[in-house]
């Protein structure tokens, strides 16, 4: 065998190697469940009732309706704008409306008066008629 | 999860004579491999299609339109000639590239897909049009919808689409599936083309290390499907290149187009194979090269004309590009240290750069077309962090694991292919300088 044949011989499972991917390995032999438990949108790992509170909220609105999202002041700014996309994704048909720019950062009033409803996560307090209090917050007509 | 495995034998069986018409000499690997990919392709088409003509789409209609595809497209595959290319020897080595798959769809199918971009944008997108019954220009076009990205292709969010019209809702749970499926494909092509040129035990080495890159982490995002289309089409514009091969030329266009369709970096990825394609293949032959790439351009030109009509803004492309450029240029030595700090999977790229003094200089310049059209499309990346609206350090964090990943397949199959060569002292076949 010449130098460069083995050296290539040592470079291709070298190749090989480095392309193993061990989370697919993991899924072969390790404990799939405990895994399962880190596959979870980031929302719900920091805000654990959001994705039930936004399922009562779809309950109580219909496609067209045009709702602003509302989260505790006491909850970090970055959160705002996951919080959002995430009622964009699971309000489908309502036209989601976010109070601080996501972008920004800024306050966006308008889109608070303008929404027919208000949904407040967290909180139950409010401005308009409540259509629903409940666990994780309250949604609010206007 | 059996309407997520109904969306993709419905997709594979669609594609199934499309491939056969592209390609007639593929063997039963490639036809598999890109059959699927095929499929998912013309229903983006359609639903695409349907969506510009106003119809809704409703599963009675979506699946009349696929039958009538699937209808003309096997008369004309049964006017062709029996198909009487080989199927690929196995070899026990691929028993580890189908593990790795087994791997994958138990790690691809573990939970509703996670990622914030599946539903920020790709399955949000996805769910919106399901939701609307096709694509909701409202929605696109809404100045408070910016953050998905209006602007991408809609390949992966009406696929999706198509796998909630088959279950009769939008139910996420198995969405990973459809990821699996366009893995699967993509590492079908890739033995199959390795069997071109090597023995059954190199061309499954080589597809076993290729295995793991073809399978994206990236659950839910297009990632996924351009990998799929990107490196099969680049890959298969090699082979055209090699062989002279009509077929491989038509595979590789059609799928540079549907890449071009996933993703802008796919649009990218067709700029810089037509470059390579111009600049590497036989001087005698430049236009005739380039003008064989028409069906990848043909494809992505109905999204570039819509999303102008629709006037969906593009980040990169916003506000003033010129000083940004400037302002990060001067920034050019920190930024390429984040980059190479930022680097996904180190080691694989190290041992490549190794690998390639292992092997002949003759053997790296067969493989120019590859290594130069992943160089011009790694410029095309890491120029788009020189004029990126957002934050620097926060867009290398949220993008460049992703987007070295999407360079890695077609670089690491010609490196091993060319190891390979030179462990079997196989000459190799030189680009040709005339036509067969």
């Amino acid at each position: 065998m010449t130098p460069r044949r083995a050296l290539a011989g040592l470079a291709l499972a070298a190749v090989v190697a480095t392309r193993v991917d061990p989370a697919y390995v993991e899924m072969l032999i390790g404990d799939r469940d405990a895994r399962a438990k880190d596959f979870v949108p980031i929302v719900d790992v920091h805000l654990p009732q959001y994705a039930r509170f936004l399922a009562e909220v779809r309950s109580r609105t219909a496609a067209g309706d045009s709702i602003a999202i509302v989260t505790p002041d006491a909850a970090p700014r970055e959160l705002y704008p996951l919080a959002y996309y995430r009622a964009s994704y699971l309000l489908p048909g309502r036209e989601v409306l976010p109070v601080i720019d996501p972008q920004g950062g800024a306050p966006i009033p308008g889109n608070r008066a303008a929404a027919r409803y208000v949904a407040v996560f967290g909180d139950s307090a409010g401005a308009g008629e409540a259509v629903w209090k409940g666990e994780g917050g309250a949604l609010y007509r206007r | 999860m059996t309407a997520a495995i109904v969306a993709i034998f419905i997709a594979f069986l669609v594609g199934l004579p499309i491939a056969r018409i592209v390609h007639r000499e593929a063997d039963r690997l490639e036809l598999a491999g890109t059959a699927f990919l095929h499929g998912t392709g013309a229903i983006f088409l359609l639903m695409m299609g349907l969506s510009v003509l106003g119809i809704p789409a409703s599963i009675a209609i979506v699946g009349v339109a696929l039958l009538a595809v699937f209808a003309v497209a096997t008369a004309f595959a049964m006017r062709k000639r029996p198909n009487t290319a080989k199927t690929p020897a196995l070899h026990v080595v691929d028993i580890l590239t189908v593990a790795t798959l087994a791997g994958y769809a138990l790690y691809a199918t573990l939970a509703a897909p996670w990622e914030i971009d599946f539903w920020a944008i790709w399955g949000l997108k996805g769910r919106i049009f399901h939701e609307a019954g096709g694509i909701d220009w409202r929605f696109l076009e809404s100045r408070w919808n910016v953050f998905q990205h209006s602007d991408y292709p809609l390949l992966v969010p009406l696929n999706l689409d198509f796998t909630a019209l088959v279950a009769g809702d939008w139910d996420d749970r198995w969405m990973g599936a459809i990821y699996v499926a366009w893995g699967a494909s993509l590492i079908a092509v890739i033995r199959s083309l390795a069997a071109r040129e090597a023995t059954a035990c190199f061309a499954a080495l080589v597809t076993f290390a290729i295995a793991a890159p073809c399978l994206t982490r990236f659950v839910g995002l297009a990632e996924g499907a351009l990998v799929a289309y990107g490196a099969a089409g680049v890959l298969f514009v090699r082979a055209a290149l090699r062989d002279d091969d009509a077929g491989s030329w038509r595979q590789g266009a059609l799928l540079l187009g549907f890449a071009a369709n996933c993703k802008n970096e796919g649009l990218a990825l067709l700029v810089a194979v037509t470059i390579a394609a111009a600049l590497c293949g036989p001087r005698s032959r430049i236009v005739p090269s380039v003008k064989r790439l028409w069906p990848a351009f043909a494809l992505a030109a109905p999204w570039l004309v819509l999303r102008a009509f629709h006037a969906l803004p593009t980040d990169l492309a916003g506000g003033s590009l010129f000083d940004r450029l400037s302002q990060h240029l001067a920034d050019a030595g920190a930024i390429l240290a984040l980059l190479a700090s930022r680097l996904s999977q180190p080691w694989a790229w190290i041992a490549l750069a190794v690998a390639l003094f292992a092997v002949p200089p003759a053997a790296i310049a067969r493989e120019r077309f590859v290594l130069v059209a992943m160089g011009i499309q790694l410029a095309f990346l890491v120029g788009a962090y020189f004029v990126t609206p957002f934050d620097v350090a926060w867009h290398v964090w949220a993008s460049w694991p992703r987007l070295t990943a999407q360079l890695a397949v077609p670089v690491t199959f010609v490196v091993a292919m060319a190891l390979a060569a030179t462990l079997s002292e196989s000459p190799g076949i030189p680009i040709r300088e005339s036509p067969a």
